[in-house]
């Protein structure tokens, strides 16, 4: 039988009386792009925390290719938060290199380096520092960081938050890339149109439970009317 | 002000309410409890001389409490004057208040006295512990109450006195506010100094300047009824500072607020700003590989902070003279009291402080996404992470055996030096690290938090003297007692970094939270 590589079973988090996150349980494939929705505190942050690592579910499941992960699970499914949090005092080109060693990547990771810098038009600000960079380009350098540590699963929190169009752009096209070449990625957004055009599936949250899922179309059926767009279905069902 | 009390009633109801689903943190409250009902007690069986010894203190001692008093208040008076205040527990509170459409008055009125209020909470406890140790046995009731007020309104004083200083010091006023200031604490300095040099030294100093202010420690001490009228005029005085003041106040309130909040957050997550925005990228190939990245990482942040190399070089040269002085004053001195002192005050600081710096460090790297993403297992990079702050802080420690050994002409001290005192400072860090993982709050330094910190601190450096102490009356050489010595604080260090790893462990990020938060 088929093994996904990513399969989340039961995943369940309460912070004291509230339920941050109501067994969720979903799969996903090398290469897929899975997309949570949901309106705040609907639990995709928390998601992520627990996936990554960062926060110990009350219960739960997570395999990697059929292994079971444990408690050191973020070398294998890396986080990018909403909020881009950078070593002050290191520069761009140091939070690469950085990530480079402390992850012991073999030589050659300079190119890919160079690269991700080209990519998010960092080539410029390769020798400034982190406390001299922008909300965005904090943003940028610490996407190209992560995805140089080459964790074969990415979970984006809010990628877009913070990123001026283009940069938006720059990024729809790297997970494009990314999934082509294999990784695995979860992203939350509440940009539904970016949602609809770049994950093979969705998951709409809310309070924690996951109510709907499928990819766009799938999910467009479940509307009461006919041509509705994703978003008119998204509002529909976590009314 | 109705707007604002409710708000504040608000606050303590929903604080209340959280102690009320989590009441088990009130058990940090019970040690400081126990401590304060185990001292009340053996003051009331009156055989608390037996256990403390004398319990007045010296004439000398009494002018050093003064005079540190008088240095606390110029500092904060000279800050004050420069802008340092912090009015608004948080922005978003500024700006709330802001909105409220309060007027500015009453809300600078209503901040001095919710200020007043913290401070003298806040301090209750530790002046009751003064008290009760050194208060005089013969002392009445009435005496012991009016002398206890004093203190706190002193205290509350101290406290409280930066938002009418920075009223008062806007405009012409400013420039002679800090020269008062720093004035008063470089006087208050001298005070502190003529006060632990020994008997000899405070007798012929104050003879000299003919003004002592251990004279009003005295009196507040005694309950003096004049000294709880000084404090109350010069609290009402602040107040009325505030009112005559405070009514075009709001813009500069929340400038300097947003000011002190950043400052103490850059503060707290140990971070010193560089004022270069681009600098010339490290070469790869100097970076350490895995886990020791971390400890590069630390060492190029101290290179490019502002002031850190000039921090750094002041602690060297300070334990440089301490090993010096020290080294000759057991040749020369009869009286080693002033440098025992002085040593000792530094070291205690030290060995508190110094865990206190590795919490606020680690809170700041633990939220950040990179810090996790290393190859190596999270004890290494916890262990690389600490070995590379205590690198620095170790040198400037080992100078003062190093140098002293080296005056004595005592070969083995000044080499067993740099070992010792590197492993001991790492693992202050990794202690520093354990009392994160245990209490994630690493800046809550008040009273309860404050005891079980320096308890935890007091019960992890026993262990590694006790050996080393143990392994000199056995008559092991210079070189076993220092083997002994940096074992048990390696030992410990690691052990300690196990317990935070399985601790951070699935647990990281609500710590970074909560740090945030706090």
């Amino acid at each position: 039988m088929h093994e996904p590589q990513l399969r989340v079973e039961g995943l369940t988090k309460r912070f004291g009386a509230k339920l941050g996150l109501d067994g969720l349980t979903f799969s996903l494939n090398r290469g897929e792009v899975l997309g949570l929705l949901g309106p705040n505190g609907a639990g995709k942050t928390t998601t992520f925390l627990c996936l990554n690592g960062l926060l110990r579910p009350d219960s739960g499941k997570i395999w990697f290719g059929g292994k079971l992960l444990g408690g050191d699970r973020g070398r294998i499914i890396s986080l990018i938060p909403e909020t881009p949090d950078v070593y002050p005092m290191l520069t761009v080109w140091e939070h690469l290199a950085f990530v480079a060693r402390s992850g012991r990547i073999a030589t050659g990771w300079e190119a890919r380096a160079e690269e991700l810098l080209a990519r998010f038009n960092l080539e410029d600000q390769r020798h400034t520092l982190g406390q001299a960079l922008s909300k965005g380009m904090r943003q940028k350098t610490l996407i190209a960081a992560t995805v140089l540590a080459g964790t074969p699963i990415l979970l984006f929190d809010e990628p877009m938050i913070g990123l001026d169009p283009r940069g938006q752009r720059e990024l729809r096209e790297l997970i494009r890339s990314l999934s082509a070449a294999g990784t695995t990625i979860v992203m939350s957004t509440h940009l539904i149109e970016s949602a609809e055009a770049l994950c093979d599936r969705l998951i709409f949250m809310k309070s924690g439970i996951a109510i709907a899922s499928g990819n766009a179309a799938e999910l467009r059926s479940r509307a009461s009317q006919a041509d509705r767009t994703l978003e008119d279905v998204f509002l529909e069902i976590t009314a | 002000m109705r707007a604002l009390a409710y708000l504040e009633w608000r606050f303590v109801l929903h604080q209340l309410a959280a102690i009320g689903r989590s009441p088990l943190r009130l058990a940090i409250w019970i040690p400081y409890a126990l401590s304060l009902g185990y001292l009340t007690f053996a003051r009331l069986l009156g055989s608390h001389q037996s256990m403390f010894g004398s319990t007045q203190l010296d004439a000398e001692h009494l002018t050093g409490m003064g005079g540190l008093y008088l240095g606390a208040l110029g500092v904060t008076i000279a800050l004050a004057a420069g802008g340092r205040v912090s009015a608004f527990r948080t922005t978003a509170e500024a700006v709330l208040f802001s909105n409220s459409g309060i007027r500015p008055i009453d809300m600078a009125v209503w901040l001095q006295l919710r200020k007043l209020l913290a401070s003298g909470l806040r301090w209750a406890g530790a002046l009751a512990y003064y008290f009760l140790i050194f208060f005089p046995q013969h002392a009445s009731p009435l005496g012991a109450a009016i002398a206890f007020f004093t203190a706190l309104l002193a205290v509350a004083l101290l406290m409280s006195v930066e938002l009418p200083i920075f009223l008062l010091s806007r405009g012409s006023f400013n420039r002679g506010f800090r020269v008062f200031g720093w004035t008063l604490a470089a006087t208050g300095l001298a005070y502190v100094a003529i006060g632990f040099s020994g008997e000899r030294v405070w007798k012929t100093a104050i003879g000299f300047v003919r003004c002592d202010p251990g004279g009003a420690v005295r009196s507040i001490q005694r309950g003096s009824p004049s000294a709880l009228a000084l404090f109350c005029a010069l609290l009402a005085v602040m107040l009325l500072a505030i009112v005559c003041l405070a009514h075009d106040s709001l813009p500069e309130l929340y400038a300097v607020s947003r000011r002190s909040l950043a400052e103490v957050r850059r503060r707290q997550s140990a971070v010193r700003q560089t004022r270069y925005g681009t600098v010339v990228s490290t070469a790869a190939s100097r970076i350490p590989a895995g886990a020791l990245a971390l400890a590069w990482k630390d060492w190029i942040g101290f290179r490019r902070g502002r002031g850190s190399f000039a921090l750094w070089s002041g602690g060297c040269v300070f334990w440089a003279a301490c090993g010096v002085g020290f080294a000759y004053a057991s040749v020369a001195l009869d009286d080693l009291s002033p440098m025992l002192t002085l040593f000792g005050a530094s070291a205690l600081l030290l060995v508190f402080l110094a865990p206190h710096g590795a919490a606020a460090g680690l809170a700041s790297d633990l939220g950040k996404p990179l810090f996790w993403l290393g190859g190596d297992a999270l004890r290494s990079r916890l262990a690389a992470w600490t070995l590379g702050r205590a690198l620095r802080g170790g040198v400037a420690l080992g100078l003062a055996p190093l140098c002293a050994g080296l005056v004595l002409h005592e070969p083995p001290l000044a080499l067993a030096a740099l070992p010792v005192c590197l492993a001991a400072y790492w693992s202050l860090q990794a202690l520093g690290v354990g009392l994160y993982a245990l209490f994630p709050n690493p800046i809550d330094a008040r009273g309860p938090m404050a005891l079980v910190r320096t308890l935890i601190t007091a019960a992890y450096i026993v262990p590694a003297l006790t050996l080393g102490a143990a392994a000199a009356a056995l008559g092991g050489g210079p070189a076993v007692v220092c083997g002994t010595l940096c074992f048990t604080f390696v030992a410990l260090g690691f052990l300690t970094i196990e317990f935070a790893a399985h601790r951070f462990t699935e647990k990281g990020a609500s710590m970074a939270l909560v740090a945030e938060s706090a």
